[in-house]
């Protein structure tokens, strides 16, 4: 009976989100390093997506996945001010779009809250 | 050796709070000091990361901990006219083999982040220490574009685009 209901109930309790949207800092950038090991590039616009990120660890593994991937870095320096970084993710996003690779959603680059 | 007292002198308590006040303090200096907008960017940026490390893992996240910054102008030129910057971070942190303290293999992802790989990697000299009496010293230096033994902190764009300026 209690195999039962635990069947049953792990089907409700929504698992941890995992690889790129994970709440853990660690699970996020081991799913950066491995999509650029992949060479999947079908993980180009969640990379690109991670340029954007407050995190400068996930900033350099981002643009190093993306520059094994692609062999490209558009002039992207994760350690750059938000403004220069801001113009390079546009450069990602075209080159994206011009290689059929562009995520569905085509997000403005926001200026990025600060941190503490 | 640094033999004559820092020209600011600040310290601060390790609560996450007052680092946008530590980034804001040194990149402002910085730039005063002759840096660019992006150099002090990543000055700002090697500081911020060298005090995270600091309350993460040497204070576990304790916020009542003592932290102190200093700071120098790098005097190398004859003339006496600033060519870099000299910041030393100190905390009482737990003490650690400086040699631990190395840039670890970007592959080699691990709860601590990437702080000393980007702190090595944006200035161009840096060096742990343990400090005489308890906790850890870190010096870095950056030196001004131009002068010997500076980078550009491996940026591609470094010393070009200017803010607001469209790097295309």
């Amino acid at each position: 009976m209690l195999a039962i209901m635990t069947v049953a109930l792990s089907g409700c309790i929504p698992s941890t989100p995992s690889g790129f949207d994970s709440p853990d800092p660690t699970s996020r950038l081991v799913a950066i390093s491995k999509a650029g090991e992949s060479g999947d590039r079908s993980k180009v616009p969640d990379l690109i997506e991670q340029l954007e990120s407050n995190d400068p660890g996930a900033r350099l593994l981002a643009i190093r996945s993306l520059e094994r991937v692609t062999g490209e870095t558009l002039g992207y320096h994760y350690a750059d001010p938000w403004w220069a970084r801001s113009n390079a993710v546009r450069r990602w996003r075209a080159w994206a779009a011009d290689n059929g690779l562009a995520s569905d959603e085509s997000p403005e680059t926001p200026e990025p809250a600060l941190k503490n | 050796m640094m033999t004559t007292d820092p020209h600011i002198e600040i310290r601060l308590v390790s609560d996450p709070i007052y680092l946008s006040g530590a980034r804001e303090l040194v990149s402002s200096v910085s730039r005063r000091l002759g840096f660019d907008d992006l150099q002090c960017s990543k000055i700002a940026l090697a500081v911020d990361e060298a005090l995270c490390n600091i309350i993460r893992h040497g204070y576990d996240r304790a916020a009542d901990k003592p932290i102190w910054i200093r700071l120098w102008p790098a005097t190398t030129d004859t003339d006496g006219k600033p060519r870099g910057l000299r910041l030393q971070i100190d905390d009482e942190a737990r003490q650690v083999e400086p040699e631990q303290l190395k840039s670890r293999d970007l592959d080699d992802i691990r709860p601590g982040g990437l702080g000393v790989h980007i702190i090595r990697e944006v200035m161009d000299d840096v060096q742990y220490s343990k400090r005489e009496t308890k906790g850890m010293r870190l010096t870095m230096v950056k030196h001004a574009p131009g002068t010997p033994g500076a980078t550009a902190g491996t940026s591609d764009n470094a010393g070009g685009a200017t803010q607001g300026e469209e790097a295309e």
